[in-house]
């Protein structure tokens, strides 16, 4: 349960107000009231649904509503605000350049811009167009979540008049901020800069150059463009006139120019032997090298290591269940911080996972054994409480572990149809690179032993972090990194997983609590 | 011999897949069909209870439906020699456009687990593939599933495709994460249904 209260928004969107107030309300159908993503509960005052007036009580979908009383209190449903966490922090693996030409010798200037556009968040990073030094970052959410969350509800908000337009102008709008505030704070002016290097999934490229992502919302899912692109700044916003703007190329409508990039940071086309990079997120992107190939596909995997959908799922941040351990039938809980305890987060929830297996508290399928403290709460049904207070426990249901389970065997699914291709196990991989901002705090040895990372030695597991923005800064430190990486990218090939004949196999396999492959 | 048929529906409730398909080889070679039947629809139906009701969830299910899949594909071929085929048959897909199906395929075991007769067209079905599907096995309902908001609308052209024939009068059901009622109302579907488990009461409904 998480209450807000808002005052004095008569007349307005009730999800436009929430967002206002802090909450990142879910719209997971773009605000077009055909799904259930955005419903609240009604504690006092009142709304009008689609004209029809709404109370206390009543469970209503936020995008629907306008708000009609000067004091109206709702439940979100979710322990605490979920607006992403931006990672910035990248660690690229491939040597620096040894010498020789950058990719923009003759831009003006001497700073150059990285550029991750992501889904929810937006990350950037300003540093010398020739020596490679970090000036500044910065990140916020992607102005596009007003319109809507997902890939999906964005490429259909453009099916109608004005929403491409929009969705470009917001996502140049929050480009333009960060740049500012880097600029800002690394005391240059707009002259200094004088290239762009931009990086992002196959959609938010395409809403980059104001390009039409429509025929990527069905199959056959064909992008408009996957090629490099560059440009004058002039021709996306006139305070960009005489910037050279350059986005990196994507592999397919799933595979973006953020894998692109990230595959060149981890150095991954020259690593030795097998080796994979995972993205892990809601949309799973994974790339497998292989003697027989090397072959890409994406796992519908949904937001639930995101904290979304949980009982008290929230972002990394303060107050967060970090970790967890269970020693003779006692939990041992860490917070982030230290703080008192408001929600978990992923590596939370990994190590409940794994820790509630180990100590006989969950069966293979992820329920409550005897063994459990298991209680049974009016909202949230059989669930363990790891903290919180009376009124608002931080619990771990059932329901919970297996939303957790089908996004952690979609994942595993994924690969392991992937490794199929090529005949291999996942001990077979000499190499883990593991993408995203969720690497960094996980145990490895639970991620492990919950079967959402291939088990592995731990040596072999490497965390890129935002490794779409790290690869974008290494291909702009040297010229002869873009064609290469085009050449490289060109051999990769995208699997459609979900039509391979063992993917519902493995599907199936992985909603156990169980090591990667073991149950085949 | 009833021993044995208990211990087939209890494998199911468990999703023992091993279990209940050797189970079931073993059945076969004595007892009537008919029975090992009802032994795997009285498994399913308690498994679709206890996830209507909340006690477990998707990963059970998917699990004691793949089981049943197994035992299934033994004993069709028996059903059939002693003359016991389903008295439904349902044709189903997920519409045009949209190549997700694993959604589908649940519905699909359960359905088979509810003894209908399922015809399962796989993904990205177009409404004249459905339409000929429909008429082709005389079917009684069609079922039509859809994973994206942007291939929802390839629902309503399907049912258009069908109101607009000689079969106007098929039973539409539809269901998929972003549908609703107010969307199945709105394209003229003659049920929705929001999980696996009420598909399959849904199903009933229209043939009953």
């Amino acid at each position: 349960m998480h209450t807000i209260t808002l005052s004095n928004c008569v007349g307005k969107n009730l999800s436009v107000c929430l967002r206002e107030h802090g909450f990142s309300v879910r719209r997971s159908c773009g605000g077009r009231g055909i799904c259930r993503s955005c419903e609240v509960d009604i504690l006092s005052g009142s709304v009008k649904e689609r004209g029809q007036l709404r109370g206390v009580g009543q469970r209503v979908r936020a995008c629907q509503c306008v708000v009609d009383s000067a004091c109206l209190v709702v439940d979100t449903g979710q322990s605490a605000d979920l607006i992403a966490h931006v990672e910035e922090a990248f660690t690229v693996l491939r040597p620096w350049p040894e010498s020789g030409e950058t990719l923009f010798a003759k831009a003006r200037g001497n700073c150059a811009l990285a550029v991750d556009i992501g889904t929810t968040t937006v990350a950037v990073k300003l540093f010398g167009t020739h020596t490679g030094i970090s000036l500044a970052g910065a990140g916020a959410l992607n102005a596009q979540t007003q319109v809507a969350d997902d890939v999906l509800s964005r490429i259909e908000a453009c099916a109608q008049a004005g929403g491409l337009e929009r969705l470009q102008s917001l996502v140049l709008q929050t480009i333009h901020q960060l740049a500012q505030t880097c600029l800002d704070k690394a005391q240059r002016d707009w002259g200094d800069l004088g290239a762009m290097i931009v990086a992002g999934n196959t959609t938010m490229g395409h809403l980059f150059w104001g390009e039409d992502p429509t025929p990527m919302g069905k199959a056959p899912f064909t992008p408009r463009f996957t090629h490099t692109r560059r440009g004058d700044g002039a021709a996306l916003l006139p305070e960009w006139a005489g910037i050279e703007v350059l986005s990196l190329p994507h592999m397919s409508a799933f595979i973006g120019a953020d894998i692109s990039a990230g595959l060149w940071a981890a150095d991954f086309f020259e690593a030795q032997g097998v080796c994979v990079l995972m993205d892990i997120g809601t949309n799973g992107e994974i790339v497998l090298k292989t003697p027989q190939g090397i072959f890409s596909a994406s796992a519908a995997a949904g937001p639930a290591f995101e904290g979304y959908g949980l009982s008290s799922g929230m972002r990394a941040k303060e107050g967060a269940l970090e970790s967890v351990r269970i020693k003779g039938g006692h939990l041992q809980t860490r917070t982030i911080a230290n703080a008192p305890m408001i929600g978990i987060c992923g590596s939370g929830y990994v190590d409940f996972l794994a820790e509630g297996a180990r100590a006989g508290w969950l069966s293979e399928h992820g329920r409550f054994t005897e063994n459990a403290p298991v209680l049974v709460h009016e909202t949230h049904g059989r669930c363990v409480v790891l903290g919180g207070d009376e009124k608002a426990p931080v619990v771990v249901s059932e329901a919970d572990i297996a939303n957790l389970l089908k996004a952690k065997s979609a994942i595993a699914a994924t690969l392991l149809t992937l490794l199929d291709k090529a005949t291999l196990s996942p001990s077979d991989l000499d190499s883990v690179f593991v993408a995203g901002g969720f690497g960094k705090h996980i145990d490895a040895e639970n991620a492990i032993s919950c079967g959402l990372l291939p088990d592995v030695p731990v040596a072999r597991i490497f965390y890129l972090g935002n490794a779409s923005l790290g690869g974008a800064c290494a291909v702009a430190l040297d010229k002869a990194a873009l064609p290469a990486l085009e050449r490289d990218i060109a051999t990769v090939q995208t699997i459609a997983v979900n039509l391979e004949p063992s993917f519902e196999d493995h599907f199936i396999d992985e909603m156990g609590l169980n090591k990667m492959g073991e149950n085949q | 011999m009833d021993e044995k048929l208990t211990a087939l529906e209890t494998a199911i409730k468990a999703g023992k897949r091993k279990d209940a398909l050797a189970l079931t080889q073993e059945l076969v070679q004595s007892s009537p069909p008919g029975g090992i039947l009802n032994a795997l629809i009285s498994g399913m139906n308690d498994v679709g209870k206890r996830f209507k009701a909340n006690e477990i969830f998707v990963p059970e299910v998917l699990v004691a439906a793949r089981a049943m899949k197994g035992c299934l594909e033994v004993l069709e071929p028996k059903l059939a020699a002693a003359g016991l085929s389903p008295e439904h048959t349902i044709v189903m897909g997920t519409v045009e456009g949209d190549l997700h199906d694993i959604g589908k395929n649940l519905v699909v075991m359960l359905l088979k687990g509810a003894n209908f007769n399922v015809i399962d067209l796989g993904v990205n079905v177009p409404p004249e593939k459905f339409y000929e599907a429909v008429k082709e096995h005389h079917a009684n309902v069609l079922a039509l599933s859809a994973l994206l908001t942007t291939t929802m609308p390839a629902m309503k052209s399907t049912i258009e495709k069908m109101r607009g024939s000689d079969l106007k009068d098929i039973k539409v059901m539809v269901g998929g994460a972003p549908v609703t009622q107010a969307y199945a109302d709105e394209i003229g579907a003659d049920g929705y249904s929001m999980d696996a488990a009420s598909a399959v009461e849904l199903a009933k409904e229209l043939v009953g």
